[in-house]
């Protein structure tokens, strides 16, 4: 650091949107490819999101399955993977936020008998005193409905889970319907038989069937080798 | 879509002090909203809905044996102390940010409430002028008196009359919005970044003696959620 150098703190972030304004709201208009109708009837409605999660979701569970619809100003593909069941994959946030699109499915989540959502985070991410060496994966649950939590632990205070799946949950706690959010905890070694195995079996407990197929291992993105 | 707040109809908030948290430096107001909830026993009434809000959940940060889950913004009220505080554990949406201060206003708007405190943190470095205290306020109220006897002062607007206070988040805008309609207080604590526990505690005791509150003289309970401030044990591997 050199003298008189200005080092700003990481939370100077915080800066610029306080002394912005703050701009109308216009409302994004959802760009339906397919389908736009909400299904008569929905056993079940199953969210997804996060890059490791939805590439499992596609190799290993639709295959060559086409979707049903898309949004495409949402990062959103909808799933027919039958018996009334509908898987959501949620890649990337577009023109809308997370609360947006959880609103833009409000009928299907009235609708379906059973909602669930899957996301993962970092296992570096979680906390919990009794762990002084962590595995490789593992999943915790955040429920309103302990029926549908199929045995796993519940995330623990102070864990939280952000993102669709965490805005789906809370829609469902606001309107009193029921919903089970998981969450795999993982490390950053690349998809394989190991680190995926919890999660291959919470799908199979979904009653989801899953396809055996075959995952190229990529290289991890970061080029720092330890 | 569902309303932002679903109250019971038994519940009667009129004559509640609302206390509001702006997501700001060292996350003191929620610290000081997590203080008052666990120490004061509040219950909470209603999950706060908003597609403004960036979503969390998780379990109960007061107890951690209980099944209760935890999401980014909530109603807590204690009816014998008849205060209400709004916990938001996370930030808005900057496309969303001003709806949500304009629904927050038509949602709060028929629940007759006494007073609102919207409780606010800033950066410590950008406090030029300052004595022992650091707490400065702007309200609506005739409070100039009770706010120097807590040694409070007054924020001092810019020359085009807005407030410019770094590192307080949203707490200027939603002023502006609900002062026009309740009377609203807004009160701001300078401070550094670090362990903010010891913020958080002065500035509840604040709110106490700017509200004309009763303190309670037990113990302040935290909750069971700041066991982990500076994260998990470490792990045994690298030793």
């Amino acid at each position: 650091m050199l003298f008189g150098e200005i080092v700003e703190p990481s939370t100077r972030a915080l800066i610029e949107d306080d002394l912005e304004e703050y701009p109308e709201y216009t409302e994004s208009v959802p760009e339906w490819e397919g389908s736009s109708e909400t299904p008569r009837d929905i056993n079940g409605l199953l969210f997804i999101e996060t890059e490791k999660i939805g590439k499992l979701f596609y190799s290993c569970v639709l295959g060559e399955n086409k979707p049903l619809s898309k949004i495409k100003n949402a990062g959103i593909e909808v799933f027919d993977i039958g018996n009334k069941q509908y898987v959501v994959i949620f890649s990337e946030k577009k023109d809308f936020t997370c609360g947006e699109v959880t609103e833009l499915f409000d009928p299907w989540i009235r609708k379906a008998k059973r909602t669930f959502t899957i996301t993962s985070d970092s296992i570096g991410n979680y906390q919990n005193s009794n762990f002084t060496e962590k595995p490789v994966s593992l999943i915790r649950t955040v429920s309103n409905d302990p029926s549908k939590s199929f045995g796993y632990e519940k995330l623990e205070s102070p864990n939280l889970v952000s993102g669709l799946g965490a805005s789906v949950l809370s829609y469902c706690i606001h309107l009193d319907l029921k919903c089970t959010l998981f969450v795999l905890y993982i490390d950053t070694s690349p998809l394989g038989s190991v680190n995926m195995e919890p999660l291959l079996k919470l799908v199979t407990k979904l009653d989801i069937p899953v396809k055996h197929t075959e995952m190229k291992i990529s290289t991890s993105s970061s080029n720092l080798y330890m | 879509m569902p309303p932002m707040i679903s109250l019971d109809k038994n519940v009667d908030l009129s004559e509640y002090v609302l206390l509001i948290p702006s997501v700001s430096v060292g996350n003191v107001p929620q610290l000081t909203i997590d203080l008052l909830i666990s120490t004061y026993s509040f219950k909470k009434i209603s999950t706060i809905w908003h597609p403004a809000i960036v979503s969390s959940v998780g379990g109960d940060p007061y107890q951690s044996d209980r099944s209760e889950i935890c999401t980014a913004c909530e109603l807590h009220i204690n009816e014998q102390l008849k205060v209400a505080a709004i916990q938001i554990r996370s930030t808005l949406e900057f496309k969303l940010a001003q709806k949500f201060f304009i629904d927050l206003k038509e949602a709060l708007s028929p629940l007759k409430l006494k007073n609102i405190v919207i409780v606010s943190s800033a950066f410590d470095y950008e406090l030029r002028n300052f004595n022992n205290e650091k707490f400065y306020y702007s309200s609506n109220e005739k409070i100039d008196e009770i706010m120097e006897t807590n040694g409070i002062k007054i924020l001092e607007p810019n020359s085009n009359g807005r407030y410019c206070i770094n590192g307080a988040g949203f707490a200027t805008k939603l002023y502006e919005v609900l002062s026009t309609q309740f009377r609203c207080t807004l009160l701001v604590k300078y401070v550094s970044e670090g362990d903010n526990r010891p913020d958080a505690f002065t500035t509840l005791k604040k709110l106490f003696a700017i509200s004309g509150l009763e303190e309670k003289t037990l113990n302040v309970i935290f909750p069971s959620s700041w066991d982990f401030v500076f994260g998990g044990p470490p792990p045994v591997g690298i030793y």
